[in-house]
């Protein structure tokens, strides 16, 4: 079974199965426009573990990727999330930013729904000072601005 | 794995990776979201004006959030449905005695409004009925505005001079007026809009000012209408009846463009039948006939593709005279009958005609008879490829009646 070597920002150098990770559409794209066998895909953006984490998810999920289009994988996720999945994705909010990040930059629609529906849940129901504290982000709003719909003070 | 380990931050991801964690989340999420920060609030503002909240309506049960909501998206928004009377319930409801201050902070959201296509304002119950008025006047300023919708009864008669703020909406396309407006404030309106293509109007007109309205609308492609009786009428034998006879008369020597007219008192004479036909331009007809014969002159709307018709204080057997109207227009692709008399196998009838026509689209027929079950047992028999053929059901029942008959 062919092989592909990726780098990762952190200068590691991953070995994996080439049809696991054709899930990633930006991958896929760029082995198409390469020849040699033996060369090196560098991803400047992921980080080794976080790779890991997403072969992880892929060799789950390897033979779920069937034909499907980015639109069709996008609609399938948006049910229930699975056991496996919800325990997979089970991690603090920082690496679910990150996976985020990843998944968008690799094309991977499931992932990236699956980690954008986890993050939605974490922010439900929550007031805007509640999601500040969850997503670590410092209020930069005004007074006026933040309270558009408030009684104007007069 | 570390958290600090991390180096993104959620501020860094992009409008497209947020957007699919806002499409997870509630409304009121979402107003949360957009009061987190800036960033959130550029990109939930340049969400909702692409995607979502572009359309808002404002009914039955409207709450704290939906008013906090308008008052992010207003910029954005393009089309408005207000049931005013919710309206004020809810904000009376919220707010209490500050009911009127937020009333105002809501028409100051409406002026800036400048993304706003289409008003839709319905007001039935209000006693003071100044609200209404109020909102319509705000709208006034806003140049993008090319449709408005007014639903509210007896409340133009008490106000008075509504003319004065319908004036400024000098860009209106399409306006649909179900008020009691007199002769001359109805004249004055819409003689400030010149670009009218669609006017509908709900509650009665006396023939001589829609006459002028006719005139004054160049580019008049819709119309809907309901005459009031001639007033001088003897009133012994006969109700009062009214005649469009001239209406009908402009409409087909001054408007060529008419593409849609529904007419919503019933007709009678044969000449006013006769006039409609000459309409030539006509490609969906909605009218109402108490005279048999008078179905017959439609044949010469040739170019005719929606037809909704009413036969009503008859007792003919009309089949023949339909089936020739079928044969005759043959862009016809729509037909809805509303006949007590109409024949038990008509839609069979109908199929047959269609077969022998070539190259013709299919027939959507939708017939209420009276025998409706055994229409219905016919269906089978129908070949779908020249003819769609179903029932009347409630909704096009209540279509059909939606006008006083």
């Amino acid at each position: 079974m062919a092989v592909i070597k990726l780098l990762t920002s952190d200068n590691v150098i991953i070995e994996t199965e080439m049809d696991l990770i054709m899930c990633s559409g930006t991958i896929k794209g760029m082995l198409e426009s390469c020849s040699g066998d033996d060369e090196i895909v560098p991803l400047p953006k992921v980080r080794s573990a976080i790779l890991t984490k997403i072969l992880q998810w892929a060799q789950f999920h390897r033979y779920e990727f069937a034909d499907t289009t980015a639109e069709e994988e996008a609609e399938n996720v948006c049910g229930v999330i699975s056991p496996w999945d919800s325990d997979f994705i089970n991690v603090d909010m920082s690496t679910l930013v990150e996976l985020i990040e990843v998944a968008n930059f690799l094309n991977i629609q499931r992932l990236l729904q699956l980690a954008c529906k986890t993050a939605a849940n974490m922010i439900a129901g929550k007031t805007s000072e509640d999601m500040r504290k969850i997503l670590n982000i410092k209020n930069d709003l005004t007074f006026s601005e933040e309270a558009v719909m408030r009684k104007e003070s007069k | 794995m570390k958290a600090n380990e991390s180096r993104v931050h959620i501020l860094q991801l992009n409008d497209y990776c947020l957007e699919n964690i806002l499409k997870y989340l509630e409304m009121e999420d979402h107003l949360s979201f957009a009061e987190t920060c800036h960033y959130f609030r550029d990109v939930f503002n340049r969400w909702a004006s692409s995607f979502y909240y572009i359309h808002i309506v404002l009914m039955a049960e409207i709450s704290k959030h939906d008013f906090k909501l308008l008052s992010l998206v207003y910029k954005n928004v393009k089309t408005l449905c207000v049931d005013v009377d919710d309206l004020m319930h809810s904000l009376n409801k919220h707010y209490g005695n500050e009911r009127k201050y937020y009333f105002r902070q809501f028409c100051k959201l409406i002026i800036g409004m400048q993304q706003l296509q289409s008003l839709k304002l319905w007001e039935f119950n209000c006693k003071k009925r100044q609200y209404a008025q109020n909102i319509i006047k705000m709208a006034g300023s806003l140049h993008q505005l090319q449709q408005l919708e007014i639903f509210a009864h007896t409340y133009f008669a008490e106000c008075g001079n509504i003319s004065r703020v319908l004036r400024p909406f000098k860009q209106l396309e399409i306006l649909t007026l179900d008020v009691n407006l007199s002769s001359k404030e109805l004249r004055r309106s819409c003689h400030s809009m010149p670009h009218l293509r669609q006017l509908s109007l709900t509650s009665r007109v006396d023939s001589s000012t829609l006459k002028d309205v006719i005139k004054d609308s160049p580019q008049l492609e819709e119309l809907s209408f309901y005459l009031k009786p001639k007033a001088k009428t003897l009133y012994c034998f006969q109700k009062p009846k009214a005649c469009s006879s001239e209406i009908l008369q402009s409409l087909a020597y001054s408007h060529v463009s008419l593409v849609s007219l529904d007419i919503r008192h019933i007709i009678s004479d044969l000449n006013e039948a006769k006039l409609l036909a000459t309409i030539s331009s006509l490609k969906i007809l909605t009218c109402r006939f108490s005279n048999a014969d008078c179905v017959h002159w439609l044949r010469q709307l040739s170019l005719l593709e929606e037809l909704r018709i009413s036969l009503l204080e008859t007792i003919v057997d009309m089949t023949e005279i339909y089936l020739d109207l079928i044969g005759t227009c043959t862009r016809l692709r729509f037909l809805r009958i509303f006949d007590l008399h109409i024949c038990e196998n008509f839609a069979i009838q109908v199929s047959k005609v269609l077969e022998e026509c070539v190259h013709r689209r299919p027939l959507e027929l939708i017939i209420y008879g009276d025998r409706d079950s055994t229409i219905m047992r016919t269906s089978k028999d129908i070949d779908s490829s020249h003819l769609i053929y179903s029932r009347m059901n409630a909704r096009e029942l209540i279509k059909c009646f939606n006008t006083h008959l």
